[in-house]
């Protein structure tokens, strides 16, 4: 089906050593001689290509995977602020339920194990929670400021 | 300094840390094997553009993974980096961009007037390539202009190396019919 001889055929083209006996068999096998003609074919098809191509520079490619790899660390970085986002609004979510939920109760319905004293203190510390954990996504989320160009 | 300003600088500082392969030394490989890697991507896929996209985006992430590469011999090298070409070609072509579109056709007939001895011979080649089918011209040119060898093709493709025998047999008969079609037409 395939010649054994074509990939040393090859090889010899590339390297130029081409024995005594390989050319004999190339004589005498259609395969290897089809290899030859379209490897010296493509062959001279690529230096064409490599003399007359002249690739952008070094320092191009070199800037632009430099910028490339500042942009993937970004983006691993932020991942921890796009998850703080995400917690504090379900953060936010459950203490409006839960403080609905306890108002409700101090209007009529009791809720159990909060007397008026520590839902006056649960309320203060929610609120200080509330306060840190608002000024940090402030913080962390607000956009920077244009500057301004005078 | 802003959080943006300060997580900008620790990507900096992280990339600049983590640099082992330095711009001289990626010079020196680029000299070596941008040109042979061009000319895989032009004539596999056809399209002059498409090449000098891919060539600038197998750098960049061949330099994504610098770490790896200072492990590697020079032939390692080649091999990587023209499988991360074959990668990405693949991947253009799994979006729906199809080899040989477009300005092909003129890019052919403006390579034809730069060419310079035998455009005879170079409008024959060009045709074959044309004709066969992207993984024909692939294997072709792999084996046949970078030299290599059965078991290399198969790491730069994907596939296994019996079927590398088998698929460069037929890209190779396929081929030769073309070739001899092609130049009873020219002549």
């Amino acid at each position: 089906m395939r010649c054994r001889y074509e990939s040393e055929t090859i090889r010899a083209l590339q390297t130029g050593a081409c024995s005594e006996s390989l050319r004999e068999h190339q004589k005498s096998c259609a395969d290897c001689r089809d290899a030859v003609v379209i490897a010296q074919a493509l062959r001279r098809d690529a230096s064409d290509l490599a003399a007359r191509h002249t690739p952008p520079a070094s320092a191009t490619i070199w800037a632009a995977a430099e910028r490339h790899r500042r942009m993937m660390a970004l983006a691993r970085a932020t991942r921890f602020l796009r998850a703080m986002k995400v917690a504090g609004v379900v953060y936010a979510a459950v203490l409006v339920a839960w403080a609905l939920y306890a108002l409700a109760g101090h209007g009529g319905m009791t809720v159990p194990g909060l007397d008026a004293k520590s839902l006056n203190a649960t309320i203060i510390g929610a609120g200080l929670a509330v306060l840190f954990v608002g000024s940090g996504l402030w913080y962390t989320l607000r956009r920077d400021e244009r500057p301004t160009v005078r | 300094m802003t959080l943006a300003e300060t997580i900008t600088n620790y990507a900096g500082s992280t990339s600049r840390d983590a640099s082992a392969l330095d711009e001289d030394a990626f010079q020196s490989i680029y000299d070596a094997t941008a040109r042979p890697l061009w000319g895989y991507l032009l004539r596999v896929s056809g399209r002059r553009d498409v090449a000098d996209d891919l060539v600038q985006e197998t750098y960049c992430r061949f330099l994504g993974r610098r770490e790896n590469v200072l492990a590697m011999n020079e032939a390692e090298t080649r091999s990587y980096l023209f499988r991360i070409a074959t990668n990405l070609l693949r991947d253009r072509w799994r979006r729906g961009e199809s080899a040989l579109d477009g300005d092909a056709g003129d890019e052919l007939v403006m390579e034809i007037a730069d060419a310079g001895d035998d455009p005879a011979a170079k409008i024959d080649v060009q045709r074959m390539m044309q004709t066969l089918k992207p993984r024909a011209r692939q294997l072709l040119w792999l084996a046949y202009v970078e030299g290599m060898s059965h078991a290399e093709i198969a790491e730069v493709t994907g596939l296994s190396a019996l079927s590398i025998r088998l698929l460069l047999f037929r890209a190779r008969r396929h081929a030769a019919a073309l070739l001899k079609s092609n130049r009873m037409e020219t002549r």
